[in-house]
């Protein structure tokens, strides 16, 4: 399996290209391989029609019978006339070594007919000399060698006489010199049968057993039927007089023709390929180039260079929509990051404060003699101080155990008027020394939900808490409990100072200061309403705020109500007629 | 010399403010960014303690006024102790960062070479004809000997030797030895000139009539 996408594109590639190559290449091969087979077919057929044509032009009874009657031979001359122009093409000239050698040599004994070994029209094939006629023939003999008379065929003796319509079989000694470069092409053969089963005549290069019988022909054969027989091209048809026409059209050369064509296409398929791949690699670098630019970006980006991005504006259209999902996640990664420095510079920023009260006031004691008194005081303001240390560690730690999902609840059924109103009897004492009125609600029905009673109550206390260190002297507190639904819904409605609405999204953050250090004047850690949020979360519910400048915030805090078990347990300070 | 502290911690504003008084500075303090402005714009300090998160103004608003009317020198004393925060506070303006916890020994230090810095002596040791001012130990020498000073007395020789050659006016002095609680209507000044003349020499302080005293070299 190829794992780069490179390599994987390459191959694809390849396979694909290779297919439509070979597809390309077979389609042009098989349609020059009937171009072939076609031409073949057409020369045999009209070959052996213009046999036909020819012999009707002989006499008849010498077609019927091989002796004249005046004792005479059949004639070895025929004159076929006018080849048609598809005939016009020549044979090689190496061609011409068959040409070359006696007509009557290479065809074997005739059993039959040894009076017509030598005559006829052996020599009548294309290849016989370099003519461009595949018979030689011309029209009224005229040879191509420029002769003005035709030529005898056969090499023992003279024809017998002149004959306007012998059939003249152009010599291969003639042939000329001059050819050029012409396909190549074999020599067409023919055998012509007498009615009675006898040879009349045949081609040079007819191997005996081609005519020793008389082929079967179906129908009445007036039109040449055409078969292939041993690879090469055949056509069968009646002459006249009951003869029988065979022409054989040979195809080795044309087989070769075709095989150096099918090298040709594989050997420039193979070409062609190579150069599609070495372009398909090139291509495909380009391709992937983009991609290593993302992750480069990316690998540079780190926890001190969060705020690059990749260039979405030199990306390909495909990957513009990677580099910006890339891009978001950095974006948030970047903000997350800068929450996490944020939150630490102010935890150390809170840490840090009381520390140095701590250290400072101790080095100041022990810089010289001291009165009780003031040593007194300095470990009350180093008490003070590791209170709100310990206080904020608290918190920390709580967070980051609710963040982590480690902070063990013990879960049971709480009456959450229980837990509201043991809290408003703990922070009533403050509220009054703070000059406010802090009143109750609870609603009559039980308010039961499943969590943990320590973390709860840290909530109504918090906010309780807040509600009394930002409202005025002579100000009002309503906390209230009631049922909503499934859900119970905890108010704490202060008549206090207000929050403006562009800090109200981020008052439930950590360390968040609607204004800077006024935490410090309360003692608060700037953690309260975090932590409220964390445990709230952590128990099912939601917390939201409203609030109005000058007028006073409300804060709302839904949960879920159900039970862990039957049993309901309320808070020991509890009042239990509640 | 006179320091303005201004920190919202209040158990730390007055830890700060002890110790610098106990180290003979003049010491005022302010509780917010506000009252802090607005002091250190009023009056000539040598030097302020700043702290950056502060109600009501930040240190580094406080600073940005600040710098638009006055070089005092400052030191900013924040618990924010990243890198961005002291350039942030360096580059408004401030002449050094010291980060929250501290050390007192540090803090002193710190003040007292922005001071000595801003008056253009490299050294914590003045040099006045023969006397030998050790802003460091607060002490003075004539060769080996030491000569006992008050702190108050020590703080006028100190101010008129960082100005030396160079007319410090009375309010000035004023400005400089006493903090905003103390009394400054008094002829106090005369004499601390009188008994620094006693133990010094007669001739080391110079009357300009009118303008104020002068130490020459």
């Amino acid at each position: 399996m190829i794992r780069s996408i490179r390599g994987r594109l390459q191959w694809w590639y390849g396979v694909v290209y290779a297919l439509a190559i070979i597809v390309f290449g077979s389609l042009v091969y098989w349609r020059a391989d009937r171009d072939v087979h076609e031409r073949a077919t057409l020369q045999a057929v009209s070959t052996a029609q213009y046999l036909d044509v020819s012999l009707r032009n002989v006499r008849p009874r010498e077609i019927r019978d091989p002796v004249a009657p005046n004792g005479e031979n059949f004639p070895t001359e025929f004159s076929l006339g006018p080849l048609p122009p598809e005939f016009q093409f020549r044979p090689p000239r190496d061609r011409g070594m068959h040409g070359r050698r006696p007509p009557g040599e290479d065809r074997g004994p005739l059993p039959k007919r040894p009076d017509f070994e030598n005559s006829g029209v052996a020599g009548g094939r294309p290849g016989g000399n370099g003519d461009q006629r595949p018979f030689g023939g011309m029209p009224s003999g005229r040879g191509p060698d420029g002769a003005g008379r035709p030529r005898p065929f056969g090499a023992d003796g003279p024809p017998p006489r002149e004959r306007a319509d012998s059939i003249r079989v152009p010599q291969s000694e003639s042939a000329p010199e001059d050819d050029g470069p012409r396909p190549p092409m074999d020599r067409m053969e023919f055998v012509v049968w007498r009615s009675d089963g006898s040879v009349l005549a045949q081609s040079a290069g007819v191997t005996p057993n081609d005519s020793v019988s008389v082929p079967a022909i179906e129908g009445n054969g007036s039109a040449p039927q055409v078969s292939m027989h041993f690879g090469n091209v055949r056509a069968l048809m009646r002459g006249p007089f009951g003869s029988m026409i065979l022409v054989t059209r040979p195809m080795r050369h044309d087989f070769a023709g075709l095989h150096r064509f099918g090298f040709q296409i594989a050997g420039m398929g193979t070409v062609t390929l190579l150069i599609g791949l070495l372009g398909g690699w090139w291509a495909s670098g380009r391709i992937v180039k983009p991609i290593q630019l993302i992750s480069e970006t990316a690998a540079q980006i780190s926890a001190t260079s969060l705020d690059r991005r990749i260039e979405t504006g030199r990306l390909d259209e495909e990957l513009v929509q990677l580099g910006t999902v890339l891009n978001q996640t950095f974006g948030r990664l970047e903000t997350s990051f800068g929450r996490l420095t944020q939150f630490t510079a102010d935890a150390s920023h809170e840490l840090r404060t009381p520390l140095a009260i701590i250290q400072s006031q101790a080095e100041l004691a022990l810089s010289q003699a001291r009165t009780p008194e003031t040593y007194q005081q300095t470990l009350q303001v180093c008490l003070k101080s590791s209170e709100r240390m310990s206080l904020l560690i608290d918190g920390l730690l709580l967070l980051a155990r609710t963040d982590s999902d480690r902070l063990e609840i013990q879960r049971s059924d709480i009456d959450l008027r229980c837990v509201v109103e043991d809290v408003v009897a703990q922070l009533q004492s403050k509220a009054i020394s703070a000059g406010l009125d802090l009143e109750c609600i609870t609603s009559e029905d039980p308010m039961t939900v499943c969590g943990d009673a320590r973390f709860l109550a840290q909530v109504p206390s918090n906010l309780i808490d807040n509600a009394i260190q930002h409202t005025q002297a002579g100000g009002k507190i309503v906390v209230e409990v009631r049922r909503d639904e499934t859900t119970a819904v905890l108010t704490v409605k202060d008549t206090g100072c207000g929050i403006a609405s562009e800090h109200l999204p981020h008052i439930f953050e950590r360390f968040y200061r609607v204004d800077v250090g006024r935490s410090r004047q309360h003692g608060g850690s700037g953690l309260g309403l975090a932590i409220c949020r964390s445990l709230v979360e952590t128990h099912g519910g939601t917390i939201a705020v409203e609030s109005t400048i000058g007028e006073g915030s409300t804060f709302t805090v839904r949960l879920p109500l159900a039970t862990c078990s039957d049993e309901i347990v309320c808070s020991a300070n509890a009042d239990p007629s509640s | 010399m006179r320091v303005l502290v201004v920190e919202d911690e209040p158990d730390l504003l007055s830890t700060i403010a002890q110790v610098l008084r106990e180290d003979g500075y003049a010491v005022d303090e302010a509780g917010d960014g506000q009252e802090g402005l607005y002091k250190a714009t009023s009056w000539d300090y040598d030097a302020i303690v700043l702290d950056l998160l502060m109600p009501k103004m930040t240190g580094w608003e406080v600073l940005d006024h600040l710098r638009k009317t006055k070089k005092t020198p400052v030191l900013i004393l924040t618990a924010r102790d990243a890198v961005s925060d002291r350039v942030r506070g360096l580059d408004g303006g401030a002449d050094d960062y010291l980060a929250k916890p501290f050390h007192l020994a540090e803090l002193k230090a710190r003040l007292r070479a922005i001071i000595r810095r801003s008056a253009g002596i490299a050294t914590s040791e003045i040099m006045v004809g023969e006397l030998t001012v050790d802003t460091k130990t607060k002490s003075v020498k004539r060769g080996d000997s030491l000569i006992l000073l008050t702190p108050r007395e020590y703080s006028l020789l100190e101010l008129l030797a960082l100005h030396r050659g160079a007319v410090v006016s009375r309010t000035q002095i004023y400005e400089h030895l006493f903090d905003e609680n103390e009394d400054s209507l008094s002829n106090l000044v005369d004499v601390h000139v009188s008994n620094l003349r006693r133990k010094l020499g007669k001739d080391f302080i110079t009357t300009r009539r009118g303008q104020g005293y002068i130490l020459h070299d």
